[in-house]
Parts: C-alpha cells; structure tokens; sequence
C-alpha cells in the first residue's frame, strides 16, 4: 500500500488537505483508506453538504467557522474520578467553540452531520464566576466555603504586605537601605557597622532585621529577615492554603461528575464536530484544486475523463509547458500500454494511481470525471519500490517478490501497476513472462491491472486491452539542428537541455490510443537525436531498427 | 538603571546568562515590576545553565507574580503555587513535570516556571499571547546556550527585515557575574557582543554584500570566496567564532546583518572586582550598556 501511494506521489496532496482540530488531524495522520462502497459514498456526501455550505457563505461567515474549529480542543474521554483544571478547561473552551459553530451552521446541516448541542448544563456549571468564556479557573462563587478561605488568604496578603512595608520602612531608617522591589542588595560590609558599636552588639543588631551572607571581601548580601509576626501569618497563610485546595478539590470532584455524567454526549459532539471538521477540509481542497465527486461501479470499467495527475501538473506549470489531461477507460482486467521513453506512459498509470489514492482516502479527485471501484488492495510493481531488507537480490529479483505478493491478493479486488515490469531481464524471457500474467489476469473480475511496457513481442490475447502512447509528432521538427550544435550537445545541460525538453514535451501526443500491434518508426530514437545524440549514429539505429521490424514481420 | 529597566516595558525581552548562576532569574524579578507598567506580563523559562536531568533541564527558580501575570508552567506546579492561576491554553506535549498550560495569576504569589520541551511549542504560545492580549510585555528566562533559538521567537512585531529597533520588538540583557578569575573571558565577550548588536542592518540593494546562511563558524569565515569586501548574517546570534577572531574579521570586512536585536543592557555582578578593574579590562567598548550590579545599595 505504501509503495502504490508513494508511486502516486500522493503525500504532498494530502498536505493540501488540512482539517482544523485535533480530531481531524488525528484521522489526517492516519490517513485511512476506505475499502467499503457505502463507507465512501457518506464521506463524499459529507463533502458536498460541506460544498453547498460554502457555497452559500460568505468569506467572514467561513473564516468564523474556521476560527471556532481550530479553537476546539481535545477533550478526555475515559470515565475518571476526577478531572484536574485543564482537563476541564478544556470541556468547556471545546463546549464554548462546539455551541458557537453549531449556532453558525443551518439547522441542515446541523442535522446531517449530528451536531446537537446536550451540554448546555455543564457549560454554564464550567463558567461559574468572573472567568473568560474560552478559560477555567476555580472561581470563589462555585462554593461559599472556598470564597470564605480565599477572604480570610487576602486578610492575611494585606497584613502580611502592611508588615513587610513597615519592616521594610524601619530597615531603610536603620540602615539606610531600600529594597524597593528587590529581594536582596549587596551593601558593603562597612554599611552595617554603627560607629559606637561593639562588633558584638552590631551583628546581633543587625541580625534582628536583616540575613546577612558573605558575597565577596568587601560586600554582603542581605535580606530583610521575617519577623516572628511575619512567619506566625506565614504560617496561618500556608493552613489556609491547604485548606484552599482541599474546598477547590470539593469543586473539582463536583465538576468532574457532571463532566461524567455528559460524557457520552461528549463523545457524540467529538465524533459530530470531526465529520464536520474532515467534510469542510474536503470541501476547501475541492474548490481549491477543482476537484469532483467520483462514481463507483460494481465491477463496469473505469472512466478517466480530463484526470489530472497534480503533482505533473504543478511541474508543467512551474516549467511552461502544456499539461495534457488523461483520457481512458480501462475496460479489461488487463492493460497493456506501449510507447517510447518521455511518451508519457508512467503518467497514465501514476494518473489513475493518483486518482483512485485521492477517492479511497474519501477525497474528491482532480478529474472531469472518473468512474472507478473500490479495491482493498494497491501494488505497484517496478523501479523505485522500497527493496526491504532482503539481501543479494537482483533488481529482477526484487520485482519477482513485488509480483508474488499481487499474486496472493488476487482473490480480493486489487489494483496493480506494473511499470515496465522485467524490464532488466532478457526481453523475450520478459515477453514469455508478462504474457503468462496477462493471460492469467484476463480471467480475474476482480482484478485491474496495467503494465506500462516497451516489450513489443507480448501476446496478443484475448480479454486483455493494449494501447500505446500516441508518440512523437514529428511534424516541424528539425531534427538537423542537434547536429548544428556540434559534438558537445550530447552533454546538453542547464537551459539548453530545458529547451530539448521542452520541444520533446510540445511535439508529443499524451494520447492513449488502441494499439494494433503494427511496427512505427521508434520515438525513442528520435528522442535521442532531439536529446542530442549524433543524427547519423541515430539513423544508422534507425535503419537496424525497420530492418528488425520487416523482419519480424 | 531605572531608564534601562523601562525598557521592558512592551517588549519582549530575553534575559540570558554567560553561565550558571549569572544572574538571570534575580534580573527577570528587577525588570518584572518596569515591564508591568505596560500591562499584563507573560514569563517564559527556557532551559537552565548546566542543570541536568529531565526534571530540571526546563525548570527555572520561582518568580513572584502578580495578578494578570501569564505564566508558562505545569498543572501541578500551578496548582501548589502561592498564587491561584486561570487556564488560558494547554501547550502541546508533556515534560515531566506535568501537562504545561498558560496559566494567568488571579492572585500575587510565587510559582515555578517550566519551559517547553520543544521551542516550536513556546513559539505558539507566545504568537497566542499577542493574539489573544493576554500581555503586552514578556520577559524570557533563558541560557546563552539558547541564544540562537531564541532569536527565532516571534517578536511582538512580525519577524522580518522590518522587525528592527521599534516598539514590540525581541531584545536581550545580558546577566553577567564578574570575578578575576574569569574578568578576561567576559570582557572579552561583552565587547563582541557589543560589537555584533551594532552590526548594520543589511537592506538587501548592496550586490557586494555576499549573504550567509546559517551559523558562522571559523571554518566558514575562512572558507569566504577571495575578495569579500562584505556580508551579512541573518542575525547576531547566528555568530559561533571566537571573540578575537571575529573581531579581526570586523576590521577586514564590512558585517552586515538582515534582523537587528536591541540590547537592553549588560548586568554585570562583580565578586571582588572594582568597577574601575572591569572597565579596564573591557576598554572603550560596552561601557554604555553596562549596568552595574542592579542589586547594590545606594
């Protein structure tokens, strides 16, 4: 599975696809695929109700549902005794957010996705007091008992504060020493001895108002010392403060039953709020990227209309150059698809890759339209897959394992993808091989499997499609100019070889057409000339090359 | 000092240490009062100097807050302060210490401030601070060490060429303890560093300037292409050469840099060092930016 998405180049499209929670992101990081017909009809309902929401807001109605979705925040889900602060903080910001986007949606759609609002008692319970609706704090109003004790920790703040002051007053008349809102100073040690005292006298003076320590030869460092009035309220603030916790744990166990009690609501609005949060990502993306909804079939054949392979598109776009959207319909078990190198015959099965990534994983897909099936597995077979850990297997021998694994899937719906598949073995060891597959899945309905190929000698067999690449227009082409260019132009580089490969790109036809099995002029050859090959040495290929084919035929 | 000190006030401020025990934590208390003139503060820790083990490595002394304060902490830290805080938003991930939350003071006492595992995470909270005003100031407890990473925090003002010596924007003071024993070395790096905040901003439209990515390093300054009149940094902190060496390089080339960072100030605790020693040893540069033992009695 991971191979046929990476060969589909999927992951940076799925990028594009962001929903706002963390209960989407969760489902974003998983990226599930969907092997069930009716699972993925729903999600693309979903998306579409989520379509003609945004279709009837405007820019400010959409950015508030944005702002109230990213705002939501995960909740706890497993029944608890008690649920500290931030626990509850965060049931009531996601009721808060919760209630206010479900305020902002029609009642359609409230209906369609389930986004009821039950927990109107707990949500104002989590707002006793002063507080911001979006923030929790364990307010004086949840119990007299905990107002009371709050009263008597001020009484003693105040107190505590008025004594400091005065003891702070009486250091400054004493010492000439003022904190302000420092916690300590550094006074040189001469500061502190009185002229008339003895040393005796003059510490145990200065030890009454002041902890002194060593801070360097010349200095020390001091800070007022607690009077015993000071550490007796200390010590009265502290008491309170255990009792303060105690009343606050008394409002918590209180909340947390309620909290309890609405859980399975909870649970309801998280998974309400995720559908909703995943269809309106879905939605985003299809007008971003002009998506539409796909088509199942049974087992019909599949229908690529205007398919867009996104990530070349992005590159035609980025270089310049044309990009021409995939016409097909695969109606066989079996495909075969010839062409030459650069013919765009890897595009054709990394479109319908693409395609059928974007419609499992519940997303609309970047196509006029496409009919497709649902499959429950996906390979892909041929350069560039992931060779594991194995040892002293050849690269035939890696493709041969990629094979066996298609093989036993074969009983289930299965898409396979076989790009130039034996390709680094004997061509008519390979044509033996490929012919034996074909043969072998035109007889599976289960199946859809399409090889992209150069070997011209596979079997002709019935129940299996064989189409090619339209090929190289060569229609305007000078194919003298690369000899023009001298010797060098075979080590093309840079914005010379850009060019090369624009003209390519502009004189081919990304067409599949059916594919009759009569012998053409190699593109591939003509490729190499336009690539700077020299043209003599090309023609000569040339000639060996309609001789074989006379020959064979 | 007091002129210095209100320099907070708006701003975010990064106080860092040349080492353990520099100082830091006891300037955050200094400035804390000066930054409230402006609103609400928010206080942030990040890393330690030289403190090992998961539970320290992020874990700051205790800093006495007053009502509106937003503090950077964890539940249970929050819930064993002397102060009561209320939950404004929970920051991703764990420490272990505990779940870390914003937490703004209902009322004055001292808490423990924990820093953020990962530093995208205090990033976000201080972009939602701004957001949601829950403070127009911060101050920022945090190694030298970190100084780098630091420097990618969002200022107040949006990051950019454009973030430059104005209101909202990410400054740092520099807690310094002086002794004679390491007098040499921190002369040394308060005139670097004092040379390297006044570096000029480059504006982009010189073509001689060559533009560096990344940290510089000696292997890097050596490895400049032949006949480099200039080039730029993306900002101070980004410098990792040995103060001479740089200094040798700041007579051969023009330093430019594409951000500036105001630097409040040097607080310089001295240890048995007179003022007049420290200014010897420091010459004619930093003095300005010297604010000597903001503790000393007067």
């Amino acid at each position: 599975m991971r191979e046929f998405f990476t060969y589909a180049e999927f992951e940076d499209f799925w990028q594009k696809f962001r929903p706002l929670t963390p209960f989407g992101r969760e489902v974003h990081a998983r990226r599930p695929v969907q092997t069930r017909a009716d699972e993925l009809e729903a999600l693309w309902d979903q998306t579409q109700v989520a379509l003609d929401l945004l279709a009837g807001c405007d820019e400010f109605q959409a950015s508030r549902l944005s702002h109230h979705l990213k705002r939501l925040p995960r909740i706890p889900r497993e029944e608890r005794a008690l649920y500290d602060e931030v626990e509850l903080f965060q049931v009531k910001k996601f009721l808060h957010n919760y209630r206010a986007l479900v305020q902002r949606l029609p009642e359609s759609v409230q209906r369609f996705f389930g986004l009821e609002w039950p927990c109107q008692d707990l949500l104002e319970r989590l707002g006793v007091g002063r507080q911001s609706p979006e923030t929790f704090y364990v307010s004086d109003e949840y119990s007299d008992e905990l107002a009371g004790i709050r009263a008597e920790i001020r009484r003693a703040d105040e107190t505590l504060a008025r004594i400091r002051a005065r003891r702070a007053a009486e250091i400054e008349e004493a010492w000439n020493l003022g904190f302000g809102t420092r916690e300590f100073l550094v006074v040189p040690r001469e500061r502190l001895r009185s002229p008339g005292d003895s040393p005796e006298a003059g510490l145990a003076r200065m030890e009454r108002w002041l902890l002194v320590e060593a801070y360097d030869q010349a200095h020390v460092l001091v800070r007022p010392r607690a009077s015993a009035e000071e550490l007796r309220l200390e010590e009265e603030r502290s008491g309170l403060q255990a009792r303060e916790r105690a009343a606050e744990d008394r409002v918590l166990e209180d909340l947390s039953s309620r909290v309890r009690a609405e859980l399975p609501h909870l649970e309801a609005c998280r998974k309400a709020v995720q559908a909703f949060d995943l269809a309106l990502a879905r939605a985003r993306l299809s007008r971003e990227q002009a998506l539409t909804r796909p088509r199942l079939t049974l087992e019909g054949p599949i229908h690529i209309q205007g398919g867009r392979f996104v990530p070349c598109e992005e590159t035609c776009r980025r270089l310049g150059t044309t990009y021409r959207p995939l016409e097909a319909t695969f109606d066989t078990s079996a495909t075969v698809v010839f062409g030459s190198n650069m013919g765009g015959k890897t595009v054709v099965l990394k479109t319908l890759a693409f395609l059928q990534a974007c419609a499992q994983t519940g997303l609309f897909v970047p196509a006029g339209r496409f009919v497709t099936r649902v499959f429950h597995s996906f390979h892909y077979v041929g350069e560039g897959a992931e060779r594991g850990p194995s040892q002293g297997l050849s690269g035939f021998g890696f493709e041969v394992r990629q094979f066996n694994r298609v093989w036993r899937d074969l009983d289930q719906p299965t898409l396979a993808l076989f790009d130039e598949f034996a390709r680094t073995t004997h061509s008519q060891e390979a044509e033996a091989l490929i012919s034996a597959i074909l043969e072998a899945l035109a007889g599976n309905p289960r199946a859809v499997a399409l090889f992209s190929t150069h070997f011209r000698g596979v079997r002709r067999l019935p129940g299996v499609r064989y189409l090619r690449m339209k090929g190289l227009d060569r229609k305007g082409l000078d194919f003298g100019q690369a000899k023009a260019e001298g010797p060098d132009s075979g080590q093309a580089t840079g914005t010379d070889l850009d060019q090369r490969i624009r003209l390519i790109d502009n004189h081919m036809e990304y067409l599949l057409v059916p594919d009759e099995g009569i012998p053409r002029n190699s593109d591939a050859l003509a490729v190499a000339t336009l690539l700077g090959m020299d043209p003599a040495l090309a023609g000569r290929a040339e000639r060996f090359f309609l001789e074989g084919n006379e020959t064979t035929s | 000092m007091e002129q210095v000190l209100r320099g907070v006030a708006g701003a975010v401020t990064a106080i860092t240490g040349f080492e353990k025990g520099s100082g830091k934590t006891a300037f955050l208390s200094l400035a804390l009062p000066h930054a409230r003139q402006a609103g609400p503060v928010a206080l942030f820790t990040i890393g330690s100097d030289g403190a090992s083990g998961p539970a320290k490595r992020s874990r700051s002394a205790g800093i006495r807050v007053e009502p509106g304060d937003v503090v950077l902490t964890t539940e249970p830290l929050a819930r064993a302060s002397e102060s009561r805080f209320e939950i404004l938003h929970t920051v991703p991930g764990r420490v272990a210490l505990g779940r870390l939350v914003l937490g703004r003071a209902r009322r004055g006492g001292c808490v423990t401030l924990v820093g953020a595992e990962h530093f995208s995470a205090l990033s976000q909270a201080m972009t939602l601070i701004r957001a949601e005003g829950w403070a127009a100031s911060a101050l920022i407890d945090g190694a030298v060490a970190r100084m780098t990473q630091i420097a990618a925090l969002p200022g107040w003002a949006p990051p950019g060429p454009e973030s430059t010596r104005s209101a909202g924007r990410l400054q740092f003071a520099f807690a310094v303890r002086a002794d004679r024993g390491n007098l040499a070395r921190v002369a040394a790096r308060i005139r670097l560093l004092d040379r390297l905040a006044d570096l000029p901003l480059d504006d982009g439209r010189d073509p001689e300037v060559l533009r560096l990515e990344g940290p510089l390093t000696s292997e890097g300054l050596r490895a400049l292409p032949q006949g480099t009149a200039a080039f730029s940094l993306e900002d101070f902190t980004k410098v990792f050469v040995e103060p001479p060496e740089f200094l040798r390089a700041l007579e051969a080339r023009r330093v430019l840099v594409r951000r500036t960072f105001h630097l409040l100030c040097f607080a310089v605790i001295l240890r048995d060092l007179s003022r007049q020693a420290f200014l010897e040893a420091l010459g004619p540069h930093g003095a300005p930016r010297i604010l000597f033992n903001p503790y000393e009695a007067a």
